[in-house]
C-alpha cells in the first residue's frame, strides 16, 4: 500500500537546470527502497524533499493521500518521517540514551539500542566515546523509536567499515519487515542498493525503477 | 525530551561555556548594578544636600541709587527715602511662584530686655572678647547711658519665624515651645543659653523696652515696657562667632512685629517696613528660575526699587562635585550598557551560530522551532538569573569602596568650601543696625551632608534582573530567529 508518492516533481536550484525533472513515483510500507545514482546527481535532493526538508519547485509530495506542505512541513518531519545521516547527527553533550530519547520516550530508546547491541554502560557513556558504528546505532535506533512510519537515510553505511556496513543494511531490512515502515535509503553503493526491495536510479534528473536482480546484472 | 531537560543537559555538560558566559554575564551585571547603586546614592545626597542646605532667595530694597537717598538737615545725614519691602509685596511675589515652600518678611531691630518692669537688664551671653565685652556691658547698664547699645539684644521680627533664615539652615534648632507667626502679639523666642543665663524658661514674662540712645533721638525721656512671652527656646547648631555679647546669635531676639509695636518708639508706618524678604523654594534648583520671574517684575528690572540676591551658592558650592560625579557615573552607565549588549550580543549571537549543528539534529527529529528556541532561553535565562544574583553580593564589596570614595569627596569639598566662603551663614544685611549674628559651623547638618550610602535599592535589582534577562532573551532571539529563517536543508548542509 503506497504511504508517499512523489507527483511530478521538478527541482531547481537556480531555476535553469533541472536536478530532478518531473519524477514521479510511490513507496509502500514495509518496503526498503534504495536511491541511486552518482555523486551531485539529486538522490540528496530528493530525499530531502521527501523528508520535508525542502519544497519541490513544481509538482507534490503527498503522505497517505494528503499533499505534506498542506500538513505543515514541520509536523511532517516530526509525526511521518525520521532521519539517519551520513555523518550521525548526534548531539554531543548527550548520551546514546538521551539521543535516541529526543523523540521517544527513554523505556523505547533504552530498548532499541540494547536491541542494536548496545550495552548498558555504553548507552549511559558520552556519546562522542563510541565508534563509528556504534554511534551509527545510536542515529538509527533514534530514527526507530520515533513514531513515525517512514525512515529516510542519507549514505547510512558511508562511514563505516564493510562488517558494519552490512550490520547496518540487516538491520534496516528487519525494521522494514518487523515494524512495516517503508525504509528510503539513498546510496552510491550498489552492495546496499542491492539489498532493497527496489531499486531506484537516478540519472540526469530522470528516475528509473529497477529491480536489484538488473541491477547485478549491470554491475556485472 | 522537554526543552528544560534538554537546557539542563546543556548547562551541566557544557561546564566550560556556561562557566565563561556566567563570568561574563557576571562582571557585566556587577558593573551594572555598582553604577546603577552609585547613580541612586549620589542622586540621594544631591536630594540630602538640598534639603539640608535648603535654597532661597532674598529680596531687599536697593539702597545702592544714590537717587533715593535724601539729606536730613536736622539729622545731618542722608536717609534713603527708597521703598522698602513690604508684606503686599511679598504677596504680590509669592502669588508669581510656583514651588514655593514659604517666605518670610525679617527686620532687625534692638531692645533692651528685663525680667521686672523697670528692673534690671538681663544679663547677655559674653562674646568671643571675654573680659572686655563684660566691661563694656557692665559701663552700660549705668542709668543714662548712651552706649547701652552693648546690653541690648538683636530682634528679628519676622511673620513667620518657622521660615526664619537662622531655621531654615538649620543653624538654630527649635527645642522647646512653638514657633511664631505675625498674629502673635507679646510672644518672643529666644535662646537655650541667655534663658539658662537668666534662669528663664518657655512660659516666663519677660519686658521689653528700646534702648536710651533711640529715646534721645525721639526725644522721649521715659521707656515704654511691653511684656512678652517666651514661646519658645531654640538651640544653636554650631558655633556663634561674635566679639560683644550684644551681636552674637546666643543673645537674639526672635519675634513679630506687633511685639515691637508695642514698645518702641518708631511710628507704625515705619514699622510696616521690611529689611528683607526671603523666599524659600520647595527644591534649590527651582531658584534661578524663580529669580528670573521675579526680576522681570516692573519694580525690578524698570524702577529697580528692589534686588533679588539669591542664596544657594552653597548648594551649588556642596552639589558641584556630586554633579560631576552624576555626570561621570551616566556617562558608566552608557558605557557599561553599551559595552555589555555589545559583548552580549556577540557572545550570545556566536554562541547560537555555533549551535547550528545542534539545531539542524532537532529540527530533523521533528522539533518544532518554538521549541528549540525555548531550550535557548531557558538556558540563557538560568544562566543570567545566576550571573545577577551573584552580581549582588560582589556589588556589597564594590560599594563599601565607592561609598568611602564618597564620602571623602564630599568631605573635602565641604571642608575646602567652608575655609573659601567662612562658611557663615548670614541673616540679614542689616540697614540701620550693627553687625547681624553670624553662626558657622553648623556640624549636624555636616554630619547629614557627608552621610552617604550606596545601598541597593529593590528598584535597582528590578532593573538589574530586568535588563539583564531582557537583553539577553533579545539577543538569543535575534540569533535564533536568524539561524530558523533558513531552510532546514539549508541549516543540514551548514551544518554538513
Amino acid at each position: 500500500m503506497s504511504i508517499m508518492e512523489v507527483r511530478s516533481v521538478t527541482y531547481s536550484y537556480d531555476g535553469t537546470k533541472n536536478v530532478l525533472d518531473d519524477i514521479s513515483v510511490s513507496f509502500e510500507e514495509g518496503k526498503v527502497y534504495a536511491i541511486l545514482g552518482p555523486s551531485g546527481c539529486g538522490k540528496t535532493t530528493l530525499l530531502s524533499l521527501l523528508g520535508g526538508l525542502d519544497v519541490p519547485t513544481k509538482g507534490t509530495i503527498l503522505f497517505d493521500g494528503t499533499d505534506i506542505r498542506q500538513t505543515g512541513l514541520g509536523a511532517h518531519r516530526s509525526e511521518h518521517v525520521s532521519f539517519i545521516f551520513q555523518n550521525y547527527n548526534l548531539i554531543d553533550y548527550m548520551t546514546p540514551l538521551e539521543n535516541a530519547a529526543l523523540s521517544a520516550t527513554k523505556e523505547t530508546a533504552m530498548a532499541a539500542l540494547k536491541r542494536l547491541g548496545l550495552t548498558e554502560s555504553e548507552i549511559k557513556r558520552n556519546v562522542l566515546k563510541l565508534s563509528g558504528g556504534q554511534q551509527q546505532r545510536v542515529a538509527i535506533a533514534r530514527a526507530l523509536v520515533a513514531n513515525t512510519r517512514v525512515i529516510l537515510a542519507d549514505e547510512p553505511t558511508g562511514n563505516v567499515d564493510d562488517a558494519m556496513s552490512v550490520e547496518i543494511t540487516n538491520i534496516l531490512k528487519e525494521s522494514a519487515k518487523e515494524t512495516g515502515k517503508c525504509v528510503i535509503i539513498v546510496t552510491h553503493s550498489i552492495d546496499l542498493a542491492k539489498e532493497a526491495d527496489t531499486v531506484l536510479v537516478l540519472k540526469n534528473g530522470v528516475l528509473q525503477k529497477q529491480r536489484p536482480a538488473e541491477l547485478e546484472t549491470e554491475s556485472n | 525530551m522537554s526543552p528544560l531537560h534538554r537546557a539542563f543537559l546543556y548547562l551541566t555538560r557544557k561546564r566550560g561555556k556556561t562557566i565563561l558566559l556566567f563570568l561574563i554575564i557576571l562582571v557585566i551585571a556587577t558593573l551594572a548594578l555598582s553604577a546603577i547603586s552609585l547613580k541612586g546614592a549620589v542622586q540621594t545626597a544631591q536630594l540630602n544636600v538640598r534639603e539640608s542646605l535648603g535654597g532661597s532667595f532674598y529680596v531687599e530694597a536697593n539702597t545702592k541709587n544714590y537717587n533715593k537717598y535724601d539729606y536730613d538737615e536736622e539729622a545731618g545725614k542722608r536717609i534713603f527715602v527708597g521703598k522698602m519691602p513690604t508684606k503686599e509685596l511679598a504677596e504680590s511675589i509669592s502669588s508669581q511662584l510656583d514651588g514655593l515652600s514659604g517666605y518670610c518678611l525679617t527686620r532687625t531691630w534692638r531692645a533692651r530686655m528685663s525680667k521686672e518692669e523697670g528692673g534690671k537688664d538681663v544679663d547677655l551671653v559674653p562674646g568671643t572678647a571675654g573680659p572686655l565685652d563684660l566691661l563694656m556691658q557692665e559701663q552700660a547698664k549705668q542709668e543714662d547711658s548712651q552706649t547701652d547699645i552693648y546690653i541690648t539684644l538683636g530682634v528679628d521680627i519676622c511673620t513667620d519665624s518657622a521660615f526664619h533664615p537662622f531655621f531654615m539652615n538649620q543653624s538654630i534648632l527649635l527645642s522647646q515651645g512653638r514657633h511664631i507667626t505675625e498674629e502673635d502679639n507679646g510672644f518672643i523666642l529666644i535662646s537655650e543659653d541667655l534663658a539658662q543665663k537668666n534662669g528663664l524658661a518657655v512660659g516666663d514674662t519677660v519686658y521689653l523696652r528700646d534702648q536710651n540712645s533711640v529715646l534721645k533721638e525721639n526725644k522721649i525721656e521715659q521707656p515704654t515696657y511691653a511684656s512678652a512671652t517666651i514661646a519658645g527656646l531654640f538651640s544653636i547648631n554650631g558655633t556663634s562667632e561674635s566679639e560683644s555679647g550684644y551681636t552674637s546669635a546666643e543673645n537674639l531676639i526672635i519675634t513679630t512685629q506687633n511685639t515691637v509695636k508695642s514698645f518702641t518708639v518708631a511710628s507704625d508706618e515705619e514699622l510696616e517696613k521690611y529689611d528683607q524678604i526671603h523666599f524659600f523654594a520647595e527644591d534649590p534648583a527651582d531658584i534661578e528660575s524663580m529669580m528670573k520671574i521675579v526680576e522681570r517684575r516692573d519694580d525690578f528690572y524698570r524702577t529697580i526699587d528692589f534686588i533679588a540676591y539669591a542664596n544657594n551658592e552653597r548648594v551649588i558650592a556642596v552639589e558641584g562635585p556630586l554633579s560631576s560625579i552624576n555626570r561621570l557615573v551616566d556617562f558608566l552607565i552608557l558605557l557599561v550598557f553599551a559595552i555589555g549588549v555589545i559583548i552580549l550580543w556577540l557572545v550570545l549571537s556566536s554562541r547560537i551560530k555555533d549551535r547550528i549543528h545542534e539545531t539542524g539534529i532537532l529540527l530533523s527529529v521533528g522539533l518544532r522551532k518554538v521549541n528549540i528556541l525555548a531550550q535557548y532561553l531557558v538556558e540563557i535565562t538560568v544562566v543570567t538569573l545566576l550571573a545577577c544574583t551573584v552580581a549582588i553580593f560582589s556589588n556589597m564589596l564594590i560599594s563599601n569602596m565607592t561609598e568611602d570614595f564618597l564620602h571623602s569627596t564630599l568631605t573635602t569639598t565641604i571642608q575646602q568650601q567652608q575655609q573659601e566662603t567662612s562658611t557663615v551663614i548670614q541673616p540679614d544685611n542689616t540697614i540701620n543696625t550693627p553687625a547681624a549674628p553670624t553662626i558657622v559651623g553648623n556640624t549636624q547638618q555636616e554630619k547629614s551632608l557627608t552621610e552617604i550610602s550606596v545601598t541597593m535599592e529593590p528598584i535597582h535589582i528590578f532593573i538589574l534582573y530586568g535588563a539583564g534577562l531582557l537583553l539577553s532573551w533579545v539577543a538569543v532571539i535575534a540569533a535564533s530567529v536568524s539561524l530558523f529563517r533558513l531552510k532546514p536543508r539549508e541549516i543540514l548542509s551548514k551544518m554538513s
